[in-house]
């Protein structure tokens, strides 16, 4: 299932930043034991013209942080951290690639959206992506 | 021709990352109207087919006349490849597009 090994890939490939200590980190499926603060990986993959081999995938972080425990700005440093990370596009594909599941061929930020939820600060930053399954 | 006769999918050119394949068969007419105002005579002439290929990937055509690559066009005749657009998008995978259009009754000229 591609989605499943993409989110585990961005994941770890995020993972290892000195920034994200104490961040948790989720894949769409493994989300039920939700702990914040916390960055979720959500991607819906559609195949290119019916390839079994070529992907698009449109993937979503989700950063949440608990108002009650962190303040707007270090929300909002987690989230300018990722998108740093994001402008860094050759060294994110190199270490996705390296684990093998997955290739990226390529991504684009689109944007961002900032939410209140349930006493939580919520930033959504969204990617389009093409991959091939390995 | 009957629903249950339909296809699905690309059958018509090889690869497999084609997005679609399309053909236009057409022929011109000249008509000659009768001294009551109808059509009385009809020339039917300049048969011909045209088309377009697009896709994703390694691609082997090249503007000029050679082989679209497409199945079932008329045999014989000449087919030229006007036109090929390549095109990158930040959001999305790089592909290609190219159109041909087949003369049946014609001679290639050099």
């Amino acid at each position: 299932m591609i989605e499943h090994q993409f989110e585990k890939a961005f994941c770890s490939a995020l993972q290892g930043d000195n920034e994200f200590h104490g961040l948790h980190f989720y894949t769409a499926l493994d989300d039920d034991n939700h702990q914040l603060p916390a960055l979720t990986i959500v991607s819906k993959s559609e195949s290119l013209v019916g390839s079994t081999e070529f992907f698009r995938v449109a993937v979503e972080l989700r950063i949440e942080h608990h108002a009650k425990d962190h303040t707007p700005e270090e929300h909002a440093a987690i989230v300018e951290r990722v998108r740093v990370l994001l402008t860094a596009k050759t060294d994110v594909i190199a270490t996705i690639n390296a684990q093998g599941s997955v290739q990226v061929i390529g991504y684009a930020v689109m944007g961002a959206e900032q939410e209140v939820n349930d006493g939580a600060s919520v930033t959504v930053v969204s990617i389009k992506t093409g991959c091939r399954h390995c | 021709m009957p629903a249950n006769d339909v296809t699905f999918g690309i059958s018509r050119h090889e690869g497999a990352l084609i997005d679609s394949v399309e053909t236009t068969e057409s022929v011109q007419v000249k008509e000659l109207a009768g001294s009551d105002g109808e059509i009385a005579r009809v020339k039917i002439f300049r048969a011909m087919t045209e088309g377009s290929v697009k896709g994703h990937g390694t691609l082997s055509v090249v503007p000029g006349v050679g082989d679209p690559g497409v199945d079932g066009l008329p045999q014989g005749g000449v087919t030229v490849i006007p036109d090929l657009k390549r095109s990158e998008s930040n959001e999305d995978f790089s592909g290609w597009e190219y159109s041909f259009k087949n003369y049946p009754n014609a001679t290639a000229v050099n």
